[in-house]
């Protein structure tokens, strides 16, 4: 069962990586979609895990970088384009772009591309399920740019006071734009944060999607409200002339410079979940 | 059976019985805000919400920009809401959400309620907070409905009538404590409540017009001149809405027709000035009676908004008028 299940997902995400490769082609040769597209090169791991943890009736609430989140709910590459091209699809139909997108059919209900914006929101959509008495939670997906915020404490602070059943999933990739986190800010410790406000606090790392998707549905049964950092990578930086030596910039939005553009479109590192994914196959079959 | 403790309510106890009203019309509903059902609650509103069975209370915790979005939240989620805030200007936390979330979910036409009940701090004493009394530019940024609590009519207005499902009710800090204003003969004409727009039609008496929030020196003018024998039409504005004072404007613009338009704002941004415009374009030329010293909005002091009533007086008695602001 395991190995089906490995294989499965190793599967989906190589389909989010290429569509993604794909799209990002598509996008910058013909030079026609003029919106801004926040890709989402090593942050597959985590989107495929929350897509197979989600219940029949649990919400998606998404931040402006969901490109891999719709890929793994199921959008296709012509309909991203479509949505990118402001052309009506089944994803969204609003014309709303790329840093807004919605997917309200499978549970993706509220995109908001204003820093943290989501999380209040998503504290009321899952309070409102409570209310309804919906056996659903609410998965609200942000990143450490945004836990800057005074609504990242303020949502805290409310979700636990009212219980609601809600998982704030902050993707740490380190960046806000061009600047590090060490060049804006001391670091956040986001369990002491979570663990002084009564929320649960998970760490992931690794990028091993069958490992975070089969502890993503024990946090979901019963460990609510929670707070979930993955750590990881946004693959596709670059170098630039920095002084006397080099210095690396990480991919923000738009086209990617270097790094991931290569042959095979994997980087042959663990910050890369279609290669730890790959190797953890390897694994499988070596142990039959 | 009288609701009231006695036979002139005030604008608070008037004001809850409509609110209590509209949460019991609902299959369930939210009603949430700081200090809601606590001690002296809002300004006294909101009393024995938590009594209706159908109503979750929630005191929630000091996180205006949060509270937007968390009412925002559940009205996507097909829960009917009521933030209840004091004061006013706690909503320039909450702008990214009456701004951009707002405009996000009107794409798909959500069909529960998020109601905005705000009180409106204008006694003056409260220094730089009193100085934003003006829901003017609440509604030009965030396109939202604002209506203004101001007599009996307004209130049933606010909370009976089909609604956004986001809108604004702004209440007077002022007003809650005195008697509320019987209005039981008006209409509402494009958000503005007036006796009778047929008694307006029929003859040429000067019409007097509030825009704004504060009543008490509207009040206080319209029965000076009533004591001087002036006999006029009294309007008041119920929503603001540039479209609607455009329409007004229209309507009431009849030949010779002397207007005086009272609105103590403190803002540059006033829909008033466009209603004057409208009035003009129809060749009358109005009496606008609005603040013109701007230093003195933020000292803390009794907010006073003192009429020159020869102005007013000479406005109303000179055949010929010209424009005229003071």
């Amino acid at each position: 069962m395991k190995d089906f299940n490995a294989i499965l997902l190793h599967k989906q995400l190589l389909y989010l990586r290429e569509t993604q490769y794909s799209i990002h082609e598509e996008v910058y040769s013909s030079n026609s979609i003029k919106i801004p597209i926040h890709f989402a090169f090593g942050h597959e791991a985590i989107a495929l895990a929350v897509a197979s943890s989600l219940g029949p009736r649990d919400k998606l609430l998404l931040s402006h970088r969901n490109i891999h989140y719709h890929l793994a709910l199921g959008a296709s590459k012509e309909e991203l384009l479509a949505e990118y091209s402001l052309q009506m699809s089944r994803i969204s139909g609003r014309r709303l772009g790329s840093m807004n997108l919605d997917y309200p059919s499978k549970g993706a209900i509220y995109t908001s591309n204003i820093l943290a914006n989501n999380l209040s929101v998503a504290t009321g959509v899952a309070y409102a399920a409570t209310i309804k008495n919906e056996k659903s939670i609410t998965w609200c997906v942000t990143g450490d740019g945004a836990i800057e915020e005074g609504s990242f404490y303020e949502s805290l602070v409310l979700a636990s006071a009212i219980n609601s059943p809600v998982i704030y999933l902050v993707e740490n990739n380190r960046w806000s734009l061009a600047s590090e986190i060490s060049e804006r800010r001391k670091e956040i410790r986001l369990d002491s944060l979570s663990k002084s406000l009564g929320l649960n606090y998970f760490s992931f790392s690794g990028n091993n999607v069958y490992n975070y998707a089969n502890i993503l549905k024990k946090i979901r049964e019963n460990q609510l409200p929670a707070v979930i950092e993955v750590n990881l990578k946004t693959l596709g930086g670059y170098e630039i002339a920095s002084g006397t030596g080099v210095r690396h910039v990480n991919y923000h939005a738009g086209q990617v410079r270097s790094g991931i553009l290569k042959p095979g479109i994997i980087e042959e590192s663990n910050s890369d979940p279609c290669w730890v994914s790959t190797n953890e196959l390897v694994d499988l079959e070596a142990t039959r | 059976m009288n609701l009231f403790h006695n036979e002139c309510p005030t604008s608070s106890e008037y004001i809850n019985v409509a609110l209590r009203d509209y949460l019991a019309s609902k299959k369930r509903s939210v009603f949430f805000g700081q200090n809601v059902i606590s001690g002296s609650r809002v300004s006294g509103l909101g009393a024995q919400v938590e009594e209706l069975s159908t109503v979750t209370c929630v005191n929630a915790p000091n996180s205006e920009n949060t509270l937007f979005g968390f009412g925002f939240g559940m009205a996507m989620s097909g829960v009917d809401c009521i933030y209840l805030m004091k004061q006013h200007d706690f909503s320039l936390l909450g702008f990214d959400h009456l701004v951009n979330t707002r405009r996000l979910m009107l794409n798909r036409k959500p069909t529960s309620t998020f109601l905005i009940v705000m009180v409106v701090v204008d006694s003056g004493y409260e220094g730089p907070q009193s100085n934003l009394n003006n829901l003017d530019d609440l509604h030009s940024i965030s396109g939202i409905k604002v209506n203004l609590i101001g007599d009996s009519l307004s209130v049933h207005h606010c909370f009976s009538k089909d609604m956004d499902f986001c809108e604004i009710i702004a209440v007077s800090q002022n007003s809650l404590k005195r008697p509320i204003q019987k209005a039981d003969k008006g209409e509402i004409i494009n958000g503005f409540n007036c006796e009778s727009i047929v008694d307006i039609l029929q003859d040429s008496n000067p019409i007097l017009i509030n825009f704004g929030l504060s009543t008490e020196l509207f009040e206080n003018t319209s029965e000076t001149l009533k004591l001087q024998r002036f006999v006029f039409h009294s309007v008041r504005q119920v929503t603001i809405n540039k479209q609607d004072n455009l329409n007004f404007a229209e309507k009431i613009a009849t030949a010779n027709r002397k207007i005086v338009v009272f609105d103590s704002s403190k803002s540059r941004n006033k829909v008033s000035e466009g209603f004057c415009l409208e009035l003009e374009k129809k060749g009358i030329s109005p009496l606008y009676l609005t603040r013109d010293d701007e230093d003195s909005w933020m000292r803390v002091s009794h907010d006073k908004f003192t009429v020159n009533e020869d102005l007013l007086n000479d406005y109303l008695l000179e055949p010929t008028r010209g424009k005229t602001k003071c």
